[in-house]
């Protein structure tokens, strides 16, 4: 299942940005590729109205989506990885917010050739945003990294890649 | 004065209002107007002779359907002189004249829903006419000559406008023009449903041209007797429920054709009971002002088209225009209101109150009944077509019940509307094409009702659950429908040869694919087809409606995620052609953008130049390091992080809004629509001009500026 | 404090290595570094290179021994124990005289001095919001499973993340300054785990909560980034009765500025930064002001004021 993942800065502007996708069997469709980093932005204003909830994983009035496809292990108190925040026909959006509210949103895609509703797996996506965290927070330590820049280091990358291919694919 | 009903669904005529509000309650509106009574206009040949020598048209109906629609606004008659001129030429600095003109106008009815009784009408041909012509397109639209529709219209605005155009109030109207043609682009006469079943009948008398009593007598027995000579006469219309008036045509300053008329029109009451209406219809002088008349907002689709090839606007006398406003007005004051609410008093004591003693508001009465005697009495009351459809006869108590909520509805007694509904969907569990409409009204007729009052937890238990029911017995139906086909389909295939059966049955499974290529269709598979169209087409108007009423209302917050999710339906689930489908991904776009959290509205007049607020910050931003490096950051607080409003966030669906746009936009620009293309991407350029992401040279955003630019401009 | 003289390390330009993020181009797209096929026969190829998929350090440290030559930000563990725990309250204070005294020679005004500790401060708050919630969220558990797995291994890379930081090191204050035996071979082994590039994010199930509201926010810098910075809690959170949006973070004897007699410059200015960037970047916008009031029996008692945006009080109040 190809994913396309961000993180995204306080003015909205992706810090970085990568498409987990394997070049012969799954890709997004270009019409798709080019819409992505738009529907992760439109995503972000669900994504905003959870940040601020109490209880964002219980939260009914999360507008048109979310509320469903919870799994149980959100009911715990935690409220960084927010789960399944938004969806885009047939696409499903996932959200993690840091504690300095960068948000890391992801765009999971189903298979193309079948019609049906991703389905979100809590658990090793959770993982992985969590792993990306700590390597946010590592390259936040760089005390020339600026807040809200784009994170270009090569290692970062690789970094990330690594963990979406031991938690994303399947 | 704001922006009047049929000005704005006129925008395209009158683009020196562009830069108004969009009117209040417009979908409101709409919605009335598309129930509006149904007035059929009966002339005869020597009448229409006379109609058209004097004005061009080409009968007494093609000149009084322009008077429909919203009568007691009169806008035609007040529209300001420029505006004749404003089909021709539209120069900008017209605006500044209107609100002087307009002040003097009388007051509108922008409150209809003050318990006022309704205003609108809709003129139509005479019933002999539609009679003729239902069985062939038994559909309430047809997706395809709506396509059409809109492909006209589009090129029509386009040749208006320019790129530059203040194009907000341009787009609403295009969408609730695409919504009005939607839901009532046909007379088509349901049996379902009592909406286009005509409710009075002008029988128009030229005095001019020696009309007199017997030629009246004479249209009024055969009005009287058309049930008897029509052929097919539907079962499900009662003559006797239509009120006929006389409408006499004289000559202006002829005090010798008024005397007449006047005698006649005793003459008529004593002897035929009927009442008249006298126009002053022709005049001699032929230099007085004249007016452009609009086509009317709810006409057919037919029509319309017909008036847009033709592409001829007709003018009237201005002193005719307003004989023909004040007359109507009367007609529908003192006439047909009274009409509608002696026969609903007669049905509500003669029907409701019976039945409501007999089954009282308790469960166990209810249940009890509705085990044993009520199907039978359904079933008595049943007739069958010859297609072995089962219809409700007009003077069956329950299509008198229906008639009674529909008529209830139309002036606006949304109480009465919504029990009797209520009460008809219980006769009507085993009739999924009569419970449809039924529940559908019924939710409606909420909506339309409790405006104000209508909260989260009632459109939660009750308007969606009703709307959602409807659906389901919409499609039920179409699925009988659809069986029913399949029957008559194998009788086709056993009577002709194979391969014109090969064609219907392609046709059909192309059909149930979702996509129906329109010019396959056999003529025997067309006929048999349109049941289970027909029930499409009902259901995605319950959706559009049910969507633009949900917006309608004060709460948007709570009320705009079900508008969105039927429009996502209809894009979805229904046969729409390729624009349809923009226009609504446009409206989806307007959907989010309403989505504001109500304790945010205050606020968000002033944040809606937040865009260009941010391009400006942007742009000092880019000049201040460069002086701040210079002289080592004497800027306070440069280093503090930029927030945008923290108390808004999450409360408002911007950015939604923008992505819907902007597809819309990039669908716009692939159907070659290059001027909607524009506007729309015009509206999303703004919320991601400080974006890097949307300014990369590949992406999406700039592409479609490129090609924008080498078509605009 | 030169951040602007020195490139970046972590800009394309110094890593001419294809892989790193452009956003200028947007997104790389597949898994670099992966075989093209996906699933299990991934797996089937990875055990056949003799590398355990299973072990995900012996894949990173791979990738990362390809495309970084040294050590890099991403080697070194976030975990609290990986680098040593404490300073000399001597390199402490002459790191900070050094800080105050290169912003004095920069400056024209008092003004610009204390701007310019706060600048220092603010960059630090922001990493620290991130850094110390973190640390938080690696529980009792995953800490002794911590020791447990850590084994004796080169130490010479530890404490490479915070020492170039100009300001991330000044770590909690004890009296005896130099660090006991245990807590060295801690750092020791913690630096060992941490070059194997261990994610302590694996070990954690639950993140801690984020911070929602004025007062939780507050209590987190009471408590935890003062500890952080200082050894031991601020010594109290008041709320103004005046004013709705106005805290105050009490301290009876600034630690930073214990050494430093004039009062002209308010080097406390520093702390204000720091508050200011943990509240900021937590989506609280503020401005911290810091006030010494003096009384009898703290002559050196200073207040830090905190003055929320009415931003953030509406948000609270739609939010309730």
């Amino acid at each position: 299942m190809p994913c396309y993942f961000a993180i995204i800065g306080a003015k909205d502007n992706p810090i970085y940005e990568a498409e987990f996708t394997n070049p012969q069997l799954n890709q997004f469709p270009p019409e798709l590729k080019e819409l992505n980093p738009f529907i992760l932005h439109a995503s972000l204003d669900i994504l905003e109205d959870l940040q601020w909830q109490a209880h964002p994983q219980s939260g009914a009035s999360t507008g048109t989506s979310g509320g469903f496809l919870r799994s149980r292990s959100s009911a715990n108190n935690s409220n960084c990885y927010l789960g399944k925040i938004d969806h885009f026909y047939g696409l499903a959006i996932t959200g993690y917010l840091s504690y300095g509210n960068m948000k890391f949103v992801m765009i999971h895609s189903g298979n193309t050739n079948s019609g049906l509703p991703v389905t979100i797996e809590d658990g090793p996506v959770k993982s992985f945003y969590q792993e990306v965290h700590e390597l946010y927070i590592k390259t936040l330590m760089n005390p020339f990294y600026k807040l809200n820049e784009p994170i270009t280091s090569p290692v970062f990358d690789s970094k990330v890649r690594t963990l979406a291919k031991r938690y994303l694919t399947k | 004065m704001p922006l009047s009903y049929e000005r704005y669904m006129n925008l395209v005529f009158h683009l020196n209002s562009v830069v108004e509000p969009v009117p209040q309650e417009i979908s409101r509106k709409i919605v009335f107007g598309a129930v509006s009574p149904v007035v059929t206009v009966t002339s005869n040949a020597d009448l229409d002779q006379h109609v058209q020598d004097c004005y061009g048209m080409d009968s007494l109906y093609m000149l009084l359907r322009h008077f429909g629609d919203c009568v007691s606004d009169k806008d035609q008659a007040e529209s300001d002189e420029e505006d004749g001129e404003q089909s021709h030429e539209h120069n900008t600095d017209q605006s500044s004249l209107k609100p002087t003109s307009t002040q003097q106008g009388r007051k509108r009815t922008n409150s209809l829903f003050q318990r006022s009784s309704s205003r609108f009408l809709r003129f139509t041909r005479p019933l002999t006419d539609l009679i003729g012509t239902r069985e062939s397109h038994d559909l309430l639209f047809d997706y395809h000559s709506l396509e059409v529709f809109l492909q006209h219209y589009l090129s029509f605005v386009e040749q208006k406008t320019t790129p530059k155009t203040p194009h907000v109030l341009l787009q609403h109207s295009l969408y609730h023009k695409f919504f009005t043609t939607a839901i009532s682009s046909t007379t088509h006469l349901s049996p379902y449903e009592s909406f286009n079943h005509p409710i009075a009948s002008l029988l128009a008398l030229d005095i001019s041209k020696g009309q007199n009593y017997e030629t009246a007598r004479e249209l009024l027995v055969t009005f009287k007797n058309m049930h008897n000579h029509t052929l097919h006469f539907p079962s499900f219309i009662n003559i006797n429920d239509v009120l006929p008036v006389f409408l006499l045509c004289y000559e202006d300053n002829s005090r010798e054709q008024f005397e007449t008329c006047n005698s006649l029109a005793k003459m008529l009451k004593k002897q035929l009971f009927v009442e008249s209406i006298l126009l002053p219809c022709w005049s001699v002088d032929k230099n007085v002002a004249t007016r452009a008349l609009n086509q009317p907002v709810m006409s057919s689709l037919e029509e319309t088209m017909l008036s847009m090839m033709k592409n001829e606007r007709y003018s009237l006398p201005l002193t005719l225009v307003e004989n023909i406003y004040d007359r109507i007005t009367s007609f529908l004051d003192e006439l047909l209101i009274p009409f509608m609410k002696r026969k609903i008093s007669f049905w509500e004591e003669t029907i409701l109150q019976p039945r409501k003693s007999i089954f009282p508001n308790s469960k166990f009465f209810r249940r009890l009944m509705a085990k044993n005697p009520a199907p039978a009495a359904n079933n008595d009351s049943a007739t069958h077509n010859s297609q072995g459809l089962a219809y409700f006869a007009a003077t069956s108590n329950e299509f008198l019940l229906r008639k009674l909520a529909d008529w209830s509805f139309m002036l606006s007694d949304f109480k009465t509307a919504y029990s009797t509904y209520e009460l008809l969907s219980r006769d009507f569990e085993g009739y999924p094409e009569y419970l449809a409409p039924c529940l559908e009204w019924c939710a409606f007729s909420v909506l339309m009702g409790a405006q104000s009052i209508v909260t989260l937890k009632m459109i939660k238990s009750d308007i969606d659950p009703l709307i959602v029911r409807a659906l389901k017995s919409y499609e039920l139906s179409a699925n009988k429908a659809k069986e029913r086909n399949a029957i008559i389909n194998s009788q086709i295939i056993a009577a002709t040869n194979s391969e014109n059966s090969g064609k219907a049955s392609s046709a059909e499974k192309a059909h149930s694919a979702g996509k129906k290529p329109v010019g396959k269709i056999s003529s025997q598979s067309a006929t048999a087809l349109t049941p289970h169209q027909s029930a499409q087409s009902y259901e995605t108007r319950c959706m559009l409606m049910a969507a633009e009423l949900f917006l309608s209302l004060s709460d948007t917050w709570t009320a705009t995620p079900y508008a969105i999710k039927y429009l996502e339906t209809i894009l979805d689930d229904c046969t729409i052609g390729s624009l349809s489908q923009i226009v609504i991904w446009e409206r989806l776009a307007y959907c989010y953008a309403l989505k504001v959290d109500p304790r945010m509205k205050s606020k968000s007049s002033s944040n809606d130049n937040k865009g260009t607020e941010v391009t400006e910050k942007q742009v000092d931003d880019v000049e201040v390091p460069n002086d701040a490096e210079s002289d080592d950051d004497l800027q306070p607080y440069d280093h503090k992080l930029e927030q945008d409003c923290m108390a808004s966030m999450g409360l408002t669906r911007k950015r939604k809004s923008t992505l819907f746009r902007l597809i819309a936009a990039k669908k716009w620009a692939k159907a070659r629509q290059w001027r909607q293309a524009s506007w729309s991407y015009q509206d999303v350029e703004s919320m991601y001009s400080h974006l890097g992401f949307a300014q990369r040279d590949n992406s999406i955003l700039q592409r479609l500026r490129r090609e924008i630019e080498s078509h605009e401009s | 404090m030169s951040h602007k003289i020195i490139n970046p390390s972590t800009s394309v330009a110094q890593h001419p290595a294809p892989q790193g993020y452009d956003y200028t181009i947007g997104p790389q797209q597949t898994l670099p570094d992966l075989p093209q096929s996906m699933g299990p026969s991934s797996a089937s190829t990875f055990a056949s290179t003799g590398i355990s998929t299973t072990g995900p350090s012996a894949a990173s440290a791979a990738s990362s021994t390809n495309l970084a030559s040294g050590p890099s930000v991403y080697s070194s563990s976030l975990h609290p124990l990986a680098h040593t725990q404490q300073v000399s309250l001597a390199a402490y204070a002459f790191l900070f005289q050094e800080m105050v005294a290169q912003a004095r020679n920069a400056s024209k005004s008092v003004a610009e001095i204390e701007l310019r500790l706060h600048r220092h401060g603010y960059h630090l708050g922001v990493r620290l919001l991130e850094l110390l919630n973190f640390r938080s969220s690696v529980n009792a558990s995953s800490r002794s499973a911590f020791f447990k797995t850590s084994t004796a291994g080169p130490s010479s890379t530890s404490a490479t993340v915070s020492s170039s930081a100009p300001s991330a090191q000044l770590h909690g204050y004890h009296s005896h300054g130099s660090g006991d035996a245990a807590g060295a071979t801690a750092a020791a082994a913690a630096a060992a785990a941490a070059d194997d590039g261990h994610a302590l994010a694996h070990s954690i199930s639950h993140m801690k909560r984020r911070d929602l509201t004025m007062v939780e926010i507050l209590q987190f810098v009471h408590s935890t980034v003062w500890t952080y910075l200082f050894g031991r809690p601020s010594d109290d959170l008041v709320k103004s009765s005046d004013r709705d949006n106005e805290f105050m973070i009490v301290d009876h004897a600034p630690l930073l500025t214990r050494f430093i007699s004039s009062t002209n410059v308010q080097c406390d200015f520093f702390v204000c930064g720091v508050v200011e960037g943990v509240l900021d970047s937590a989506c609280f916008p503020c401005a911290v002001t810091v006030h010494s009031v003096p009384d009898d029996k703290f002559p050196e008692k200073a207040v830090f004021v905190v003055r929320f945006e009415s931003a953030v009080l509406e948000r609270e109040a739609l939010r309730a």
